[in-house]
């Protein structure tokens, strides 16, 4: 494995939650790397911490304890001022839910991350549009509030509000996880082919379609690696 | 401005919810604006009561030593005349007061006259026996005399025209002619009022007889007319015949009361004493009281007419600043559990906001946004409130804090329904209430250019407060957690 292609990495990486009175340790010191341009399944039971793990690469939750290394920087150490812009320039996120903001139209919800990467108005429509043809959103579609879209189409638009600010990491947690399997392997082979430009497209799933095309496999159970179907061949880890 | 534009949307995304929220807090702001700008009324009218007041105060008799005299000696003390007068000196000895700046001397009474033509005289002729003119005994004639008041006109001495409450307060305006100067002060001049003068066919120059002395017109007033139904003959109005405080001394010395006679030769009827400063007022009206006076006579700027409405308006400020200050905080609590209601139900556009990478700021900007959207559409909606309600509303409170101070209820509850319909009760009555009290009444609220700053402040300080809550709540909102379910 050539170190020089780790884009992201995390080093003994530990989050714990509190659930019902009790401390759950969602992520137990994980160290895990991943190159660029590459798509890396996580695979795991429901719980077993894969959507934490995302969460943590994305900073949309803060690590207790550990590193994690983007493009050789800490991000675990930034203030949250940093951390904002982080998620506004390095990571674009796509959810088993969609997550579109319901009364703004396709593109109004494809152009919302460059809003705060100063883009003028003319600058966010014109890439919102050039990035919704670029998931095969049709025309007619761009102006619909995400209720009038259909399952995939909204997986579209939310793969192309990722893309919005031209991130090098794509988190998406199950994105083939609330749509048809047809509409999911189209969703698939999208995700995959970012990895052409570059992109490295982690994905939390279920969904054995993605672990086959996936240059890596993360297995977690109970909040570590349990195996990693990596670059070169499958390794099992000691528990 | 992509910001502003979401935070308006969102308005929309729950119209039914908005619009009620917008209704009440329009009834909410429209009450606490209405209370506010009556408050800046109430404060111009005590203010211009105030200055009404000024620096000026009186002395008189004493009628409380009257009174206790004549539990001493009897009711018939009230007969004696020379008891309602005060020694001229006190004028002089009042003067070498450091605060004081001038006295003026006053001193009024009647005189009788066949030749000149009273109004009442002239509704007589006009009305026959329907008019009716009051006839008694006393107090000014001579013993067992009968007084015709149609015959009768009514004198005021004045040393300074400045000093007399009518300049003052804006009922008397100068026509034609001038004012005498202190330097008259014995001459045999007057200034009459324009109604006395067209009926008497007087002119600039013209003269007339007072107690047998001719005296020359110099000076034609209008008084402010008051309207008033026909059957109390049309008008309100004062025609006194003002002339120098000398002339009135010599003219109107022999004074009758009941059959005793007081000779008014270096005495007045009331001294109008002017101080530098109103901090000095109190200070001097004591001084006078406890140094100068042997209790027959009294300095007071408590003049009933004037403590009065200031009292009114102190109580219906209470009301008002009460009503104000409920309103204000029922609209806190409105805008908060709304936004508190919409940034919950929201939980999940912030995460995703947060996702996509905006701060803390930007989120709140959103519903800072939405929050003041709300309020300024509800300012917008209060204002036609204001239109409808105000008048009936501050007549409401006016009308109630009036009643129970005993100034009854037939102004604005029954006969005042109209202007037209005051007529002379509510103006005579009112007139006598003193400066103030018709303002008070037709209070008008009016929305000036600082109101309207403050109106305007308000609303978007509102519009703050509401997004307090959604403030803290996004700045505590994990987006993982929300992000992670439909």
């Amino acid at each position: 494995m050539n170190n020089n292609n780790i884009i992201l990495s995390t080093k003994n990486l530990n989050k714990k939650f509190k659930l019902g009175g009790k401390t759950v340790e969602a992520v137990k010191d994980i160290t895990v790397s991943f190159n660029s341009s590459s798509l890396i399944s996580i695979v795991g039971k429901s719980g077993s911490g894969k959507s934490t793990l995302l969460n943590l690469l994305g900073s949309l939750e803060r690590a207790d304890s550990g590193e994690i290394n983007y493009e050789g920087k800490n991000i675990v150490k930034l203030s949250d001022k940093k951390l904002i812009d982080y998620r506004r320039k390095s990571v674009g996120f796509v959810f088993q839910f969609f997550n579109l903001i319901p009364n703004l139209t396709a593109v109004e919800n494809v152009a919302l991350p460059m809003e705060f990467v100063k883009f003028s108005k003319e600058e966010r429509i014109k890439k919102a549009k050039e990035l919704l043809n670029k998931v095969d959103i049709k025309e007619d579609r761009f102006y619909h509030t995400p209720l009038k879209l259909s399952g995939g189409q909204q997986q579209r638009v939310a793969i192309a509000r990722a893309l919005a600010n031209d991130p090098k990491i794509i988190l998406a947690d199950e994105p083939t996880g609330n749509i048809d399997s047809e509409t999911g392997k189209l969703i698939v082979k999208l995700l995959h082919s970012l990895t052409n430009e570059g992109k490295t497209v982690i994905i939390v799933t279920h969904d054995a379609s993605i672990t086959s095309l996936s240059d890596k496999t993360l297995y977690i159970h109970d909040g570590k690696i349990v195996e990693k179907n990596n670059y070169l061949g499958k390794e099992k880890v000691t528990l | 401005m992509p910001t502003i534009s979401r935070g308006i949307k969102n308005i929309f995304r729950n119209k039914i919810r908005n619009i009620a929220v917008i209704l009440v807090l329009a009834l909410c702001l429209s009450l606490a604006l209405m209370m506010i700008n009556m408050d800046f009324s109430l404060d111009n009218i005590t203010k211009s009561v105030k200055r009404k007041i000024g620096t000026r105060f009186d002395v008189t008799t004493n009628y409380e030593y009257i009174e206790e005299l004549a539990k001493k000696e009897g009711e018939k003390i009230y007969d004696n005349p020379a008891l309602f007068l005060i020694d001229e000196s006190l004028a002089d000895e009042i003067s070498n007061i450091d605060s004081v700046e001038r006295v003026s001397k006053i001193m009024y009474g009647e005189f009788k006259s066949e030749k000149l033509k009273s109004y009442e005289a002239e509704m007589i002729q006009k009305q026959g026996g329907d008019y009716v003119v009051a006839v008694e005994e006393v107090p000014f004639g001579e013993e067992g005399e009968e007084i015709d008041y149609s015959k009768m006109f009514y004198v005021m001495g004045i040393e300074d025209a400045d000093m007399i409450h009518q300049f003052q307060e804006g009922a008397i305006t100068l026509v034609e002619g001038n004012l005498f100067e202190r330097t008259d002060i014995e001459q045999n001049v007057a200034f009459i009022e324009k109604n006395f003068a067209e009926r008497n066919r007087l002119k600039l120059g013209s003269e007339f007889i007072i107690n047998n002395e001719k005296i020359k017109v110099c000076g034609i007033y209008e008084f402010k007319k008051i309207e008033q139904p026909e059957e109390f003959g049309g008008y309100f109005g004062d025609e006194t015949i003002y002339i120098p405080f000398k002339t009135a001394q010599r003219l109107l010395s022999r004074r009758w009361r009941g059959g005793v006679v007081a000779d008014a030769e270096g005495k007045a009827e009331m001294l109008t004493v002017k101080v530098d400063f109103l901090d000095n007022v109190q200070k001097t009206i004591n001084y006078i009281n406890n140094t100068l006076s042997d209790g027959k006579i009294k300095a007071s700027q408590e003049w009933t007419k004037y403590s009065q409405i200031l009292y009114s308006t102190k109580s219906i400020k209470k009301i008002s600043t009460i009503s104000m200050i409920s309103a204000f905080v029922a609209a806190v609590l409105i805008i908060l559990s709304i936004m508190f209601i919409a940034v919950r139900g929201r939980a999940k556009d912030i995460g995703i906001l947060k996702a996509v990478g905006a701060s803390n700021i930007n989120i709140s900007s959103q519903f800072l946004v939405e929050s003041i959207s709300l309020c300024v559409l509800a300012l917008i909606l209060s204002s036609i409130i204001i239109l409808v309600v105000n008048r009936p509303l501050s007549d409401f409170i006016i009308g109630q804090t009036l009643g129970r101070q005993g100034y009854g209820e037939m102004w604005f509850e029954e006969e005042i329904k109209t202007e037209k319909e005051k007529g002379a009760g509510y103006e005579l009555e009112t007139a006598e209430m003193g400066p103030g009290f018709v303002e008070l009444i037709n209070l008008k609220i009016i929305f000036t250019p600082q109101i309207l700053i403050l109106s305007i402040l308000l609303t978007i300080l509102l519009g703050i407060i509401g997004t307090l809550i959604p403030a803290y709540y996004i700045s505590k909102l994990r987006p993982a957690e929300v992000l992670r379910f439909e």
